[in-house]
């Protein structure tokens, strides 16, 4: 076994190291946290400790998830990742947010593993890292470059944001992105980056359920929407707005085609709005099809993510999705005019 | 001492539904309640301080630039020292300006994109 000079990856107790989790000190809670996972990881494969940081170093011999669930108490995000409240193969908690967050990172772990071959994150077995009860009535669930972090939502607009498998999934998946195309999250690439995290959000949540394409909801979000709204849901993959004139969330401003593309600079140049745009192309193909989606179409945007780059713009996309579609089914298969017609059908 | 508060305008963007939602508050036209609330608020924040004067942000998250579906607020007070203005976000946000970023939400309501 490596001999790191860190002291506190060798040998304190775990209850040491869970009091240290909830330091004050940033700097002490992420040394205990590493450490903690790495503890996980001994346990379940007797890997040998790596002196970099677990999260991102440590393969799972067997490829097996491990997950890690914490507590933030409705405190800020200064205190991430929070106490830890569930480990691996831990008992099921009396609190259904530590549940979902536990179930709902399994079943995103278990799609990319048994779809594509790919052991977490980083196809590396990274620990997955989720939050819970972040901040007070907080109405967002997001990825800090290192974990899931989600809120309870105020209970008017949102409610709590573990209910929601493709908002999981989503979150995951920028996990995923950042450690393929690495998609930078602002403009065109942003874009397609939010759309991706859809993509394989809606994905996840269709292969759990057994749904077939043209027999899906296609939305993202529906389970998460407060009783304050009428909104359906926060965003749909068809030609028609989540949510119309809603007194709290306004009208859905996503466009479907790229002649609406929004130009602005809000939402770092409209990642979350223009992720519309691909995302409609994504349910054209995988409607053409048919079948279950996750068969045809999400090899094909499996496999373009990883062919593309960090300033991959809409147009990279269109071409590398239909080449990956020949590639994968043949030169003027119907896969790959399926996919041609489904960028033409949104502008290309 | 904190100068008079005259305005506070408030736009929120990001985040994972990607909302845009805002408000513009004026003490004066509020009930004598919510006045006193944003008032303290907005003092105990810090932003309403010397002329130019802004708390610095609070401990950055780890890899803030690699962070996705984080909410960014933009909040401007206009005092009798002057104009202040703040751009902070999930992995920023100190503690101290939270609650004042929280009554702020409750006040929103959407705003058109530009």
């Amino acid at each position: 076994m490596s001999c790191c000079p860190n002291p506190i990856h060798c040998i304190l107790p775990p209850y040491v190291l869970d009091h240290m989790a909830e330091s004050s000190d940033p700097k002490v809670r992420r040394l205990a946290i590493e450490a903690i996972a790495r503890s996980a990881t001994l346990r379940a494969t007797r890997v040998a400790l790596s002196p970099f940081a677990a999260r991102t170093a440590i393969a799972s011999a067997g490829a097996r998830k491990q997950r890690l669930i914490y507590d933030c108490k409705n405190r800020g995000s200064t205190y991430l990742p929070g106490t830890l409240v569930r480990s691996e193969g831990d008992p099921k908690s009396s609190d259904p947010a530590v549940n979902e967050a536990y179930d709902h990172s399994g079943t995103t772990y278990d799609f990319y593993k048994k779809l594509f071959g790919r052991n977490s994150l980083d196809d590396g077995g990274m620990t997955l890292v989720s939050t819970v009860h972040l901040g007070n009535k907080y109405n967002n669930a997001f990825w800090n470059g290192e974990q899931m972090a989600y809120g309870d939502g105020d209970g008017e607009i949102f409610i709590r944001f573990t209910k929601s498998l493709d908002v999981v999934g989503h979150e995951l998946t920028h996990g995923v992105v950042s450690h393929t195309a690495d998609l930078e999250y602002r403009d065109e690439p942003g874009a397609l980056n939010e759309h991706f995290a859809d993509v394989f959000g809606v994905l996840v949540k269709q292969w759990k359920k057994k749904q077939r394409a043209d027999k899906a909801d296609w939305l993202i979000g529906k389970e998460i929407m407060g009783p304050g709204t009428s909104a359906k849901a926060l965003r749909t993959f068809k030609d028609e707005p989540a949510y119309e004139n809603d007194p709290l969330l306004g009208t859905d401003p996503q466009p479907k085609h790229l002649s609406k593309k929004y130009k602005g600079t809000a939402d770092s140049g409209g990642v979350h709005i223009n992720s519309g745009i691909p995302n409609h192309a994504f349910y054209l193909v995988a409607r053409a099809l048919g079948g279950n989606a996750w068969v045809k179409a999400g090899p094909i945007w499996y496999n373009t993510l990883r062919a593309l780059h960090q300033t991959s713009d809409f147009a990279d996309m269109v071409a590398m999705s239909t080449q990956t579609a020949a590639t994968l089914y043949g030169v003027g298969s119907a896969e790959e005019k399926a996919v041609a017609k489904a960028w033409k059908d949104v502008g290309f | 001492m904190p100068s008079k508060l005259r305005r506070i305008r408030f736009r929120q963007t990001g985040g994972f539904a990607g909302l845009v939602r805002g408000c513009e508050l004026a003490p004066e036209a509020l009930g004598a309640g919510e006045r006193e609330e944003l008032v303290r608020l907005a003092r105990e924040s810090g932003l309403v301080a010397a002329p130019g004067g802004a708390p610095a942000p609070g401990t950055r998250g780890t890899g803030r630039d690699r962070a996705r579906d984080t909410m960014r607020y933009e909040i401007e007070i206009e005092s009798e020292a002057g104009v202040v203005r703040v751009v902070l976000d999930d992995l920023d946000l100190p503690e101290k300006v939270a609650p004042l970023v929280a009554y702020l939400q409750k006040h929103s309501r959407p705003m058109p994109l530009e």
